[in-house]
């Protein structure tokens, strides 16, 4: 009984480790476009590993006035690709710390022509502090981080020799500060029915081009459950608002906006600690600012989890 | 712009393949089957790379206009002191609002025998017409999505190459260094244009795209001093969106040609006619405030006369009468005087603002510099 309860509730974290990490999603944004979920919201205990490598596909071709979708009509296709690779550890009860990298592919076509870059993405470390942490003998889950991205990857990409536009770089060419904070409840006995809300706030810096990507809140709200079968399911509504980018501190027209998005997500435990996961994100409603812009269309993501170490 | 797969396109792929497991083989990546169509290599350069800045869209992101529809200007409900940019082409008027250029920024326009492309860059404010080349079985232009110094770069459907907008010359590609034949463009209120010209016609808003045309795309653009984009040489004699007319004396990318400016704010309320020399070529400069128009024309004639000017008041489209007797309308033709039917010729000369001439054409003289 002991044991399955432990197996329980090591399945539960893994549950929550691979379907709550949304407030992270724009923390982590390779060149404006903010990586689905990118970083788990796992704080492994005590000398505890986590691995999650996660893929991400972005449609970015809806075009936006405002709130209202229009067509496009120039057959234009802009979507991104991401890997990232997560490691978190625990450093002890309380203290974890993540890192993440990202492999990002942009690819902008228009009629036959077509840009692309693929390259090395920016990273992310975080440190990780969880007063409370869902257990046997406690409901709730609290966390907080504060964390860096660092601009390790490519921010030149070219075309021909001539620089491609910063949303096409794979990596933002930026340090940005960043702080979250992560609630959850579980709401019954076997701690497979939780809720959860999270935020995260991000201030970007300049690149070597002095073009800085707008800051950023997001917040995230949503539901887990794990059935008694290896199957869980998650719901999820996301917030963000994001300042306009910037060039030379001057403000680029059409850049920011707020977005509001669902995302579910259905989630296989393989064993207690090896979880696959695949979720969706799709616009519920979205407010951008000045007369037009490309924004997300939809997005997907599919992600492999281990929990391993003592 | 035309780009094959870079090296690390199979990167993400790659790594997909090796830690995903089957997670991606389902699909859902989106990777398209799709090859771009086969564009010929640029190659050379006439413009520095590293000025050169990719504005977002892309290659045809902005989409050009091609053969629009138009409607009297007796019909048309446009605000009188919007801007716009006029044309004549064989006797007929047309006249384009820049509250549509500036979400197109090219419009190929004319008959199938005489076509013409009418680009407006609505980072530098400069409108510039050229003919279409009938050797191409494409002469129509469309916006690279490349910026020199903030200016519009277009390309020709025909073979790709690059133009520069305020340098007038191909920059790249098979074109490169070829001079397109320019036409005579007029910019200035609506208003204006249509007192010139009450039987013109008015490109209208039904041009197949769904756009906010009275919403200017750039908020506070015109007249803020900011850039979007940054310029290799600032000059701070004047804001740097002042809008002037600018004379050169030169065409494309000569390092040596002289060139002048006149504020369109300067000019006063009525027609002002400036009658000036700027290295060796004798052009007059006519223009109005309160009009926001103005135009410049040589002042030497074919067969080597040089007429002197003088403003004609209140009798638009006419606009300038000269030593000889003559009355000249806004688009340089003799409707009067032992001259009728004669045309002054063209001058390499545009609207745009003041920072977009000052970096493209370094130490411009100012015609009004004790403003």
């Amino acid at each position: 009984m002991t044991m399955r309860t432990s197996g329980t509730i090591s399945a539960v974290v893994l549950v929550l480790a691979s379907s709550s990490g949304s407030a992270f999603a724009s923390t982590c944004s390779c060149a404006s476009v903010p990586l689905l979920g990118a970083m788990q919201s796992a704080s492994p205990n005590d000398k505890q590993w986590f691995f999650a490598s996660t893929y991400e596909f972005h449609e970015l071709s809806e075009l936006v006035n405002g709130s209202s979708t229009i067509p496009d009509q120039t057959g234009r296709d802009r979507t991104s690709q991401a890997m990232v690779l997560e490691l978190s550890h625990g450093l002890s009860e309380k203290w974890s710390f993540s890192a993440l990298v990202s492999a990002v592919e942009h690819e902008r076509e228009i009629g036959g022509d077509r840009d692309s870059a693929t390259g090395l993405g920016d990273a992310v470390v975080m440190l990780k502090y969880s007063p409370s942490t869902i257990s046997l003998f406690s409901k709730d889950t609290l966390s907080f981080g504060i964390g860096s991205r660092l601009p390790i990857g490519v921010d030149d990409a070219k075309d021909e020799g001539l620089t491609l536009a910063e949303d096409l770089q794979p990596s933002t060419g930026s340090y940005a500060g960043m702080v979250w904070a992560y609630y959850a409840r579980a709401l019954n006995e076997s701690r497979g029915a939780q809720i959860y809300a999270s935020g995260s706030y991000t201030y970007n810096g300049d690149n070597d081009r002095d073009y800085q990507f707008g800051n950023n809140v997001t917040l995230a709200f949503g539901g887990s459950y794990q059935t008694a079968t290896p199957w869980g399911f998650n719901l999820e509504l996301l917030y963000r608002n994001a300042d306009r980018d910037q060039r030379n501190k001057v403000d680029i027209p059409n850049t920011g906006g707020t977005w509001l998005d669902i995302s579910p997500a259905v989630q296989y435990h393989v064993s207690d600690t090896l979880a696959l996961k695949a979720s969706a994100k799709i616009p519920v409603a979205r407010n951008l600012n000045d007369t037009l812009q490309f924004t997300t269309k939809y997005a997907v993501r599919v992600s492999l989890s281990y929990l391993f170490g003592n | 712009m035309n780009k094959k797969s870079l090296p690390g396109k199979s990167f993400v792929a790659a790594i997909l393949m090796s830690l995903v497991v089957t997670a991606c083989g389902g699909g859902g990546s989106g990777n398209k089957n799709r090859e771009p169509a086969p564009l010929p290599d640029i190659g050379e350069w006439l413009l520095p790379l590293d000025r050169i800045a990719d504005g977002g869209p892309g290659r045809d992101g902005i989409p050009a206009l091609q053969n629009p529809e138009f409607e009297s200007a007796a019909t048309v409900s446009l605000r009188l002191t919007n801007l716009a940019v006029a044309i004549r082409h064989n006797g007929a008027v047309k006249i384009y609002p820049h509250d549509i250029l500036n979400w197109h920024e090219i419009v190929n326009d004319g008959p199938a025998d005489d076509p013409y492309s009418l680009s407006y860059c609505p980072l530098t404010g400069s409108a510039l017409a050229w003919k279409g080349l009938m050797s191409h079985a494409d002469p129509s232009f469309g916006v690279s999505g490349l910026l020199y110094d903030s200016n519009l770069l277009l390309f020709d459907r025909e073979t790709s190459s690059v133009w520069s907008q305020m340098f007038g010359i191909s920059v790249s590609g098979p074109r490169i260094r070829e001079i397109p034949q320019a036409m005579q463009v007029l910019e200035g209120y609506y208003g204006t244009l249509r007192g010139m010209y009450p039987d013109a016609m008015v490109m209208t808003r039904n041009t197949g795209y769904i756009r906010d045309y009275i919403e200017y795309p750039y908020r506070d653009y015109r007249t803020s001093a900011d850039l979007l984009f940054l310029v290799s040489n600032i000059d701070n004699r004047m804001h740097p969106k002042t809008r002037v007319i600018g004379f050169r004396s030169g065409t494309g990318i000569e390092a040596n040609a002289v060139s002048k400016v006149y504020q369109l704010g300067a000019f006063g309320p009525t027609l002002q006619a400036i009658n000036d020399q700027v290295d060796g070529q004798d052009i007059v400069v006519v223009g109005s405030t309160d009009l926001n128009f103005a135009v410049i024309y040589s002042r030497e004639l074919a067969d080597g006369t040089i007429l002197a000017f003088s403003p004609v008041i209140d009798d638009l489209p006419n606009i300038m009468s000269d030593d000889e007797g003559n009355v000249w309308d806004s688009f340089g033709t003799a409707v009067s005087g032992p001259r009728a039917g004669e045309q002054l010729a063209m001058t390499n000369s545009y609207v745009a603002y003041w920072f977009a001439w000052a970096t493209h054409f370094p130490d411009a003289q100012i015609h009004f510099n004790d403003l």
